[in-house]
This record gives structure tokens, C-alpha cells and sequence, in this order.
């Protein structure tokens, strides 16, 4: 494939990857910005996200786009619920200690895993894209006969991968006019910044925490929707983008959703540009080791503050 | 460990004299010799020139080196080899690695994501693509009419053992697939929605009915006599297709330890695979490479 091309397939593909990461990300760093809570099992709720939708899709029938919007909707609620009854059942009783949240929630990542490992069964199952057309993408060239458009091979990408990009960018934008703009935002944002205070000023602390636990679970599970009709539902789908919502979310700075964005961006289109002219295995190093540098030479990450 | 070892893997590691006497492989073919029968298809039918796409482990780097070394012997060439890590989940970006001049895709996929590489590689090629060749393993227990998975249509799979029953159908094939729960079309008698794995399936089947075979041949009476039924299937030579080898008939190489038997070509027509060329037993063979028989128990 010639450079131009192949330097275009990279980035949308690398775009494509950025939206998703974007939002499980976010809900990673959101809920560790307000509650301080490293939650090992996100990308378990990332994979319930992605087994709901195709529950859903296949209880519904029907026609595959409408099966498709329910899902979106109501698969990324359920892991909300999930997620608030998690926090009230076991982070609440821990009282948010930091230790103790990282082995609670490792213990919910098995749980999550292996339950739907019995339930679901090892397989993976597909979810039917609510549409998917293929497109060539054109070239341009100066040949022998000056410039002139042409169609390399290969050089395709499909309306539906272009609508994950779009949803991430419409779920990304909802999030900040919530955070930025609304009175929940304000109440979210006064948490972060010191609970003992927002409690004293009548703010129920607790049920904030609980919403919030939901929101970041719900954000990952969106993102899986999103995803899955590219790839499959599967019990063992967690892992990656748990692995790489933490390095997202260490480079951009934990707890700044800005950084988070960047970060996510920055990593997601590095990750397909690097894995399509070399390997995704040097994708991979490249990524942990700019954590390595971030955490030596910037401990904080690009758009985080000093801890005083 | 003196325990006997009844291998269902299609690997080259019993024939190729890796393992010990108390491990056998008599129900399955190797990936040797499935894809050195492939060869002479591939630069028959669809072209000389091919790249190979294969899982970055020893199952498919065994492919890598056997189906290039089998190319070559018929005047064919690999023009790029890309290995995929096994744990990927998305394929789009190693397509690009394809050389313009591919005349034939010969592709192998395992594990969960298997039914997404099939689709991005239609996504990746539209309407003009080469020929595509693939082992079944990259589809196997995936059905066929699953959409994205039109562009298949024309191309050519190996299979162990045909998933869609075909019109000369033997009586033996009958008989399995009732006795194992599966119809016409691969899928469960109880859900047409449930593809099972049936090209690979008789494998544990036929090891079954060798081991009980065996185990008489011996006496068997307990642990004591492990050597004796090791002994006893070393003994066994022919096995002619019937109830207890529905996939065909095999020939055992007591030496080293591996079953060599028909190898199936199925081309999508329809939806279907139907089957477009059966190999013979000779086309698979190749030099002992081991012989267990002078190892002592």
C-alpha cells in the first residue's frame, strides 16, 4: 500500500479506537477524581456493556437498528445500576479506604467475569450493526497525466465506523454540558474538590458517590455498545481497555477529564498509527513506556495538579 | 509420566518425535500433512502467488512453515507472511501488509475474534478481492449466514470434515451426526442458531472408538497394562471408513504415532459449503520423521 493511503487507513482506524477509549477512560478517571477510587473492575463493566447489548438485541429481534438504539440506551443503565448497587453493597462498607477499594473491586472483576463466564458461556457473540455500508475512500495523485483522482485498494472504511465516532463525540459533549453546566455538575464538582466541606454545605455525599460509581460504569458500557458490532461480546473482553484506560488516564492526569480526552486521543490514534506500519505489540510498548516517563518525569500527568 | 496420552490437536509435535512413546495422535491428521495436501489445490486452482495470515503461535506458525515449504514444491511463492497475536481483536490495520500482486489469501484465524477477522477482511477488499482460501478454523462454529460474511461466497475452505452434509452423503456421516446431535447444516438438532464445531468434531469420536479398540486388542484389565495398549494401537495399520471413522477412511503409521487420512475442500456456493475436492491418502504423506517403537516403556 502506498504511504498516503495506508497513513489514512491508520488514522481512522486509530480514530475509531481513540472514541471508545475516550469514553471508558473518562469514566475511569471521573470516578477516581471524585471518590478517589481506583476501580479495578471497569473494564468488567466495559464487557457487561457489550453482553447486555447483545442480550438485548437477541431478546428483541426485529429489525437490527431499532434492537440497536434500545440497546444503546438500556444496556449502559442496567451496568449504571449494577454499578450503584455495587458501591452500595461494598464500597460504602469500606468506606472508600483506597486499599481496600483496589482488593474490593478486584474481587467484583472476578465476580462480574466469571458469573457472566456461567451464565453467557465462552463464546463470542456478534451484535448486528444497525447499518454498515462499506465505502472506498479517494486518492489523489499528480501522475502522467497531471492530477487525478483515484481508488487504492483497500482504502475503505464503513458508515457504521464513523458513527462511533460521532456517538463518542455526542456522549463526550453531554458529559462536559453536565459537569460544566448543570447544578448536578456543580454538586459533582464541589465532591471533588473537598467532600468533608460539599457535606457540610447539605450535600448527601454518599448518594453522590453512588451516582457517580453508575455514570463511570455506564460510560464504559456505552462506549462497549458502540463497539461491539465491530467486534464481539465476549466474557474475556475487559482486560484491554482496563489496561489502557489506566494508561490513559496516568498520562492525562487522574481525576482531569480534559487530560483524559487528550490522553485517550493521543494514545488511540499513536496505537493505530504504530500498529499498522510496525506491530501492535510495539504499539503496546510504546504506550507503557510513555507511562513510565509520565509517572518519572511528570507524576501529576499533562493536565493534572499538584497534590498538595 | 507412563500414563497413555491420546492426542486430538492436529499438531506436528507426535509425528514430528517431540513427545514419547505414550502419546499418539490416531484420530486426527496433523497440520502437516492437511496443508501440504492444500498446495497442489492452491497452485492448481487459484494461483501461485499467495500471502498467508495465521496466528502469531506454534499452530500457525506450523502452517507458516509447512504450506511454504508445500508452495514452493509446486512452483508457487509466499509473498507475505503476517502473523496476528492471538489475543487481537481488530485486524484492519495488519491488511494493509498484503502485496498488490496476492493472487490467493490463505488465511487461518482461532479464538474468540475469529468471526471479526472474516468480516474486516471483506470490509478491507469491497468487491475485488483475490482469491481467498482459508482454513475452516477461522469460521468454525460461526454460521455462515451471519451478515458481512456475503463476500465469501466463491471462496474456498479446507475442512477436517464437511459441516453441511453433501449430496453423496455416506451412511456413516448419517449416522454420527445423529448420534452426535447435529443436522445438515452443522448445527444442534435442539437449536439451528448453535453452529457446532463439526469439522473438527470426529476427531474425539474416532479417538474414542481406538482407544475401546485398542483396549480389547490388549486384554486391558487395569493400569498395569497401559504398555500393552499402547502396543496394541501401535499394531493397528488401516482403518477403513465406517460408524467408528465417519469422516473417511485413515492409514495409522504405528512408527510415529500419527493417523494420515482425506483432506476436504469445500467451496462457499449458496451459503453452503459444498465440497469441491477430496484428497487422497497419498497426497498427505510424508517421511517418517520419528519411530517411537524403539523407545523403551
Amino acid at each position: 500500500m502506498e504511504f498516503g493511503p495506508h497513513l489514512i487507513l491508520a488514522m481512522l482506524e486509530g480514530l475509531v479506537q481513540a472514541s471508545v477509549l475516550t469514553l471508558t477512560a473518562l469514566g475511569l478517571s471521573l470516578v477516581f477524581g471524585v471518590m478517589r477510587v481506583v476501580n479495578v473492575a471497569h473494564g468488567e463493566f466495559f464487557m457487561l456493556g457489550a453482553v447486555f447489548a447483545w442480550w438485548i438485541t437477541s431478546l428483541i429481534g426485529g429489525p437490527a437498528a431499532l434492537a440497536f438504539v434500545i440497546a444503546l440506551v438500556v444496556a449502559p443503565i442496567l451496568v449504571g445500576l449494577l454499578a450503584v448497587a455495587a458501591d452500595w453493597l461494598v464500597l460504602r462498607r469500606v468506606e472508600y479506604d483506597p486499599e481496600r477499594t483496589i482488593v474490593a473491586t478486584i474481587g467484583l472483576l472476578f465476580i462480574i467475569q466469571q458469573v457472566t463466564l456461567m451464565t453467557y458461556g465462552p463464546d463470542a457473540h456478534p451484535v448486528a450493526p444497525p447499518f454498515n455500508k462499506r465505502f472506498a475512500i479517494p486518492w489523489f495523485e499528480f501522475g502522467e497525466n497531471g492530477f487525478q483522482m483515484y481508488w487504492p485498494w483497500g482504502l475503505s472504511t464503513t458508515t457504521y465506523k464513523l458513527f462511533v465516532i460521532f456517538g463518542a463525540i455526542v456522549a463526550g459533549l453531554g458529559l462536559w454540558l453536565l459537569m460544566a453546566r448543570s447544578k448536578l455538575g456543580l454538586i459533582l464538582r464541589a465532591t471533588q474538590l473537598d467532600s468533608e466541606m460539599a457535606q457540610a454545605f447539605g450535600i448527601p455525599v454518599e448518594r453522590v458517590y453512588a451516582f457517580v460509581f453508575g455514570l463511570g460504569a455506564a460510560l464504559a458500557a456505552f462506549g462497549a455498545v458502540l463497539v461491539v458490532p465491530i467486534q464481539q461480546a465476549h466474557y474475556l473482553m475487559g482486560g484491554d481497555p482496563l489496561l489502557l484506560s489506566f494508561i490513559v488516564v496516568i498520562i492525562g492526569g487522574l481525576g482531569s477529564l480534559r487530560g483524559t480526552v487528550v490522553a485517550a486521543i493521543l494514545i488511540g490514534m499513536s496505537d493505530g498509527i504504530i500498529s499498522v506500519f510496525f506491530t501492535p505489540t510495539l504499539a503496546k510498548i510504546m504506550a507503557t513506556l510513555l507511562v513510565a516517563m509520565v509517572l518519572v518525569y511528570r507524576p501529576q500527568g499533562l493536565f493534572g495538579t499538584n497534590a498538595e | 509420566m507412563k500414563l497413555p496420552y491420546f492426542v486430538v490437536s492436529e499438531g506436528h509435535h507426535v509425528a514430528s518425535g517431540g513427545l514419547n512413546r505414550y502419546t499418539l495422535q490416531p484420530g486426527i491428521t496433523d497440520v502437516k500433512s492437511q496443508v501440504q495436501a492444500m498446495a497442489p489445490f492452491v497452485a492448481g486452482n487459484l494461483g501461485k502467488k499467495v500471502t498467508m495470515i495465521f496466528p502469531d503461535f506454534a499452530f500457525g506458525h506450523d502452517h507458516r512453515d509447512f504450506f511454504s515449504a508445500a508452495i514452493e514444491a509446486q512452483g508457487g511463492q509466499v509473498v507475505a507472511k503476517i502473523a496476528v497475536p492471538p489475543s487481537e481483536t481488530s485486524f484492519t490495520r495488519y491488511f494493509p501488509q498484503i502485496p498488490r500482486d496476492t493472487d490467493v489469501i490463505y488465511h487461518v484465524m482461532v479464538g474468540p475474534a475469529v468471526l471479526t477477522f472474516v468480516k474486516e477482511l471483506g470490509e478491507f477488499f469491497g468487491p475485488n478481492h483475490p482469491e481467498i482460501f482459508g482454513f475452516i478454523d477461522s469460521l468454525e462454529a460461526v454460521d455462515l449466514a451471519t451478515p458481512g460474511l456475503e463476500f465469501l461466497e466463491g471462496s474456498y475452505f479446507w475442512e477436517g470434515n464437511p459441516r453441511y452434509a453433501q449430496v453423496d452423503q455416506s451412511e456413516h456421516d448419517k449416522f454420527f451426526r445423529a448420534a452426535v446431535g447435529v443436522d445438515d447444516n452443522g448445527a444442534s438438532l435442539s437449536d439451528p442458531g448453535d453452529i457446532s464445531t463439526y469439522s473438527h468434531m470426529f476427531g474425539c469420536w474416532e479417538t474414542l472408538h481406538i482407544i475401546k479398540d485398542g483396549m480389547e486388542a490388549a486384554n486391558y484389565q487395569g493400569p498395569a497394562d497401559r504398555a500393552k495398549l499402547i502396543e496394541a494401537v501401535e499394531a493397528m495399520s488401516e482403518m477403513p471408513e465406517s460408524q467408528a471413522h465417519p469422516q473417511g477412511a485413515k492409514i495409522f503409521n504405528g512408527k510415529t504415532h500419527q493417523a494420515f487420512g482425506h483432506q476436504y475442500i469445500t467451496k462457499v456456493t449458496d451459503g453452503r459449503l459444498v465440497l469441491a475436492h477430496t484428497t487422497s491418502i497419498e497426497d498427505t504423506l510424508y517421511p517418517d520423521e520419528t519411530d517411537y517403537t524403539t523407545q523403551s516403556f
